[in-house]
């Protein structure tokens, strides 16, 4: 019975993909869908000086939506760190009976630098090329899950990561602030010189912003994962 | 061009009813992984280099993660000495698993 459920759901998302296929690639519905975006795209380079468009979208036309993007992934950060607070007594023991042995994590040592500047690198160039603070976040969050995953005697900070991650959110909102008592009169407002254009220093606030995301993103997650396998400080503290 | 997503459609379909089937927890993670690292390739193919780049940071690599951590969670929980809620729970499962069978 469930498996029926599973393929029938499956069957639906494929008539799905094949129905968005078809319409994408026909000629009528581009003119209907490029109108919004033809003018973006006309408007963009002069309002934010980003070279990325989709960039530009994210963090100027709807920055206050971003915000609230932020705001869900920090309410369901809090979420499961309560949750996690609750079954503390059995997130204690390990998550594996054994470590991942010598190579293994000697291994994802030497990976976490390589890692974490890939993901410093699609932060800061968020403005010029695809990426941004979202997936940067959770590239550099990943290098740590690595060396989570295959050491057991790993303890993260989790007093500094929260310090960042409070910095970090207040940060996005002062910067709100700041546009709002500025000259331009309007929350999130693009205040600072917009540079030469396509530059690793352009776009006014852009890379700021991005950079806070990033850091928000990385902390949080860093933070459910190290509570979800006892990685962190505190609770091995209380074990031993 | 049109026909390379159309044949990536296809793989995506493939896997996704793979991931489904397969006895085995573990190969359906990484049939998951696999099936989201497909299709930010077809992400690229269609021109969205700033989803596909996210559909690879977090579709393989965060979601991978969190399910192999539930995954040894789960079967941490339910072998040994376990809290009695845990093991009545394991039981009924079992017990429609049973019934499941006679059914079938």
């Amino acid at each position: 019975m469930r498996k029926l459920i599973g393929i029938l759901l499956i069957g639906g998302f494929a008539f799905y993909l094949i129905t968005v296929g078809m319409g994408l690639f026909s000629a009528e519905s581009r003119s209907e869908l490029d109108s919004v975006g033809s003018e973006i795209l006309a408007t963009s380079p002069d309002l934010s000086g980003a070279a990325n468009t989709v960039t530009a979208v994210v963090v100027q036309y709807r920055g206050f939506d971003t915000l609230g993007e932020v705001t869900v992934l920090f309410a369901s950060a809090l979420g499961v760190s309560m949750l996690a607070m609750a079954i503390r007594d059995g997130l204690l023991q390990d998550l594996f009976d054994d470590d991942g042995g010598f190579v293994l994590q000697a291994g994802s040592l030497a990976l976490l630098p390589f890692i974490v500047l890939v993901g410093i690198y699609i932060v800061l160039h968020g403005h010029l090329s695809p990426g941004g603070g979202f997936p940067g976040g959770v590239i550099i969050a990943t290098a740590v899950f690595v060396v989570i995953l295959t050491s057991k005697t790993l303890s993260i900070p989790r007093g500094l990561i929260n310090v960042l991650e409070t910095l970090a959110g207040l940060g996005f909102l002062a910067i709100g602030f700041v546009g709002l008592y500025s000259p331009a009169q309007s929350f999130l407002a693009n205040i600072l010189p917009k540079g030469e254009f396509g530059s690793l220093l352009s776009a006014g606030f852009i890379p700021v912003i991005y950079a806070i995301v990033a850091i928000k993103v990385a902390s949080e997650l860093i933070n459910i994962i190290s509570k979800l396998t006892a990685a962190g400080s505190a609770s091995r503290e209380a074990a031993e | 061009m049109t026909y390379i997503v159309l044949i990536l459609c296809v793989f995506l379909v493939g896997m996704a009813l793979a991931a489904v089937l397969v006895k085995d927890l573990r190969s359906a993670i990484i049939l998951l992984s696999a099936l989201s690292l497909f299709a930010s390739l077809a992400f690229l193919i269609v021109a969205a280099p700033d989803v596909a780049i996210t559909e690879a940071a977090i579709g393989s690599a965060l979601t991978t993660v969190i399910f192999v951590i539930a995954l040894f969670r789960t079967r941490k929980s339910t072998e040994g000495n376990t809290s009695a809620t845990v093991r009545r729970v394991d039981e009924s499962a079992r017990a429609v698993r049973r019934k499941e069978t006679d059914n079938a």
